[in-house]
C-alpha cells in the first residue's frame, strides 16, 4: 500500500465493500434522508431568500411618505414631465435617467424642482433638483440605483406650484441591493 | 462629475459589516455669480454621480461647480464661459 493516496485506498480495497453495503437494504433509507435535508436546506435557504429583498425593500406607505414630505397633501396632476429610462436594465446600479419638463422657463413660468422616487428603493426619494429661469431648459440627466423592477416617478413643481407627475415602470434584471460587494 | 463612492448604507464589506452611508448631499452650479442649477442627492444615485443640465448664457462668466460631502467637504470646480 506503499505511496497510495487515502483515495486510492478507498476505491481500491474499501471500495468494493463499500459498494456492497450500498446495494444492502441498509442504505434504502440513505436517499431518502439525503432528500429530506435537501427539502430542508431549501426551505431555510427560501427564508433566507424570501427575507432579504423584504427588508430592503418600500412598501408603498414609505413612498406616500417620501412624496407628502417633499410636496405636503398636494395632489399632482398628470403629465408636463417625462422620464427617459430604459425599459430593461440589466443591473441597479447605475441607471441612466433623464428628467424633461415641458416648461418655458420664463422668470414668471418655470420649474422650480424636480423630486425623483423610486416606489420600491428603501429609501424612496431618488434625487432633488431645483431649476431657475436661467436653467434654459428644464432637463437633467444623471445615473440611479435601482433595488430592483419597480415604478419611477417623478414629479415637478412649477412657479406657480402647481405640480405634475409622470411614472414608468424599469424592470431590472439585477439590483442595486444584490451581491453588492464585487460592486468595484 | 465627480469621483465619489456614494456609500448608500446597504453595503456589506468582507467583515459583513455595513458600510456606513457616504454621499455627496449636495450640488450647486452658478453661472456668473448666481445659482443656476442644484441637486440634492440622495443614496439612490450611482457611485460617481454626473448631472447633465443646461444654463443660459448671456454673457461671459465663469461656470462654478460646488459639490458639497455629508461630512461638509467642499470641493470645487470651475471654468470660464466666453459668450462672443
Amino acid at each position: 500500500m506503499k505511496g497510495m493516496k487515502s483515495w486510492d485506498h478507498r476505491i481500491g480495497v474499501e471500495g468494493p465493500q463499500y459498494r456492497k453495503e450500498q446495494r444492502s437494504g441498509m442504505t434504502m433509507c440513505q436517499p431518502l434522508l439525503r432528500r429530506r435535508e435537501a427539502l430542508i436546506g431549501m426551505g431555510a435557504s427560501f427564508l433566507v431568500l424570501s427575507a432579504a429583498p423584504l427588508q430592503a425593500w418600500a412598501a408603498d406607505a414609505d413612498t406616500a411618505e417620501a412624496i407628502r414630505q417633499a410636496f405636503g397633501d398636494r395632489v399632482p396632476s398628470s403629465g408636463r414631465v417625462a422620464l427617459k429610462l430604459p425599459a430593461l436594465a440589466e443591473t441597479g446600479n447605475s441607471v441612466p435617467l433623464t428628467v424633461i419638463v415641458d416648461s418655458p422657463m420664463t422668470d414668471r413660468d418655470h420649474v422650480e424642482r424636480v423630486c425623483v422616487f423610486a416606489n420600491r428603493n428603501p429609501r424612496p426619494l431618488v434625487a432633488t433638483m431645483f431649476f431657475g429661469p436661467k436653467s434654459g431648459r428644464a432637463v437633467c440627466s444623471t445615473n440611479m440605483r435601482l433595488s430592483g423592477t419597480q415604478d419611477v416617478m417623478g414629479i415637478a413643481e412649477m412657479s406657480d406650484k402647481s405640480l405634475w407627475t409622470t411614472q414608468l415602470r424599469v424592470m431590472v434584471t439585477v439590483g442595486a441591493c444584490d451581491a453588492l460587494q464585487s460592486r468595484y | 462629475m465627480i469621483m465619489h463612492p456614494m456609500e448608500n448604507g446597504f453595503n456589506v464589506d468582507t467583515q459583513g459589516t455595513t458600510i456606513p452611508v457616504h454621499i455627496i448631499s449636495d450640488f450647486v452650479c452658478s453661472y456668473d455669480g448666481a445659482e443656476v442649477f442644484r441637486v440634492r442627492l440622495e443614496p439612490g444615485l450611482s457611485a460617481n454621480p454626473y448631472f447633465s443640465f443646461y444654463l443660459t448664457a448671456t454673457r461671459t462668466g465663469t461656470v462654478d461647480f460646488l459639490w458639497t460631502d455629508q461630512d461638509g467637504t467642499l470641493t470645487k470646480a470651475s471654468a470660464l464661459l466666453t459668450v462672443t
